[in-house]
């Protein structure tokens, strides 16, 4: 799964730590997340749509694979 | 409702409950728990050079380690997240299968080593409860540490 998390952080400048503590994750968790080595949980998915102010679908991409 | 039906829910309810239960402590018994490590280990070495004759020191000092290895385990992080209630899954899930795995072959390993030094000594004995119990936590710790530090 891609996502377009750092992008939409820049789009915001916010860093990952300011965007860990507006959802109540850590700093590596977001970190993990932007790298594509952990699927967040539906939840963190929605607080992240919430945070950018775009569908979820706009922030993450099902690829071929998924 | 029949009676049938009434059980099986108060028995999903019941299952539910386990499912759901917090068992974490909060983040600051980890100190206390590396304090009682600590103090395990100073009780543990000092028998071996000092006491040797007093078993309650070892037994004690045992029971400790075990106790404080627990209740590092159980500490929640200081930012408990998803990420970090998966990687505790998965080291739980290495932990437990190790931990059967070492059951059933260190035994094996320890004859076959004394068989090779000296046949007529080998004996087959199982391990003790201690070391399974505290070779599990060991590996839960050092694998969870391992899934954080490269998550």
């Amino acid at each position: 799964m891609k996502n377009r998390i750092k992008i939409e952080r820049a789009i915001l400048d916010i860093t990952q730590e300011d965007l860990s503590n507006k959802i109540g994750v850590s700093r590596q968790t977001i970190n993990s997340i932007e790298k594509n080595r952990y699927v967040p949980s539906t939840v963190l998915a929605l607080k992240l749509s919430s945070v950018f102010k775009k569908n979820v679908n706009e922030i993450f991409e099902l690829e071929e694979n998924d | 409702m029949n009676m049938i039906t009434k059980l099986c829910k108060a028995e999903y309810r019941r299952l539910k409950k386990i499912q759901n239960y917090q068992y974490l402590l909060p983040n600051h018994y980890k100190k206390v728990g590396i304090a009682l490590l600590i103090a395990s280990l100073t009780a543990l070495i000092a028998r071996k050079y000092l006491f040797e004759d007093v078993d309650i020191v070892q037994e004690i000092g045992r029971k400790g380690m075990l106790l404080a290895l627990l209740l590092i385990t159980l500490s929640k992080e200081k930012i408990e997240d998803e990420l970090i209630t998966k990687l505790r899954g998965q080291a739980f899930a290495a932990a437990f299968i190790a931990g059967v795995i070492y059951t059933l072959v260190q035994p094996l390993i320890n004859y076959m080593v004394a068989f090779l030094i000296k046949p007529e000594k080998a004996i087959y004995s199982d391990l003790g409860d201690f070391i399974v119990m505290w070779f599990m936590l060991v590996i839960y710790l050092t694998f969870f540490y391992m899934f954080k530090r490269y998550r």
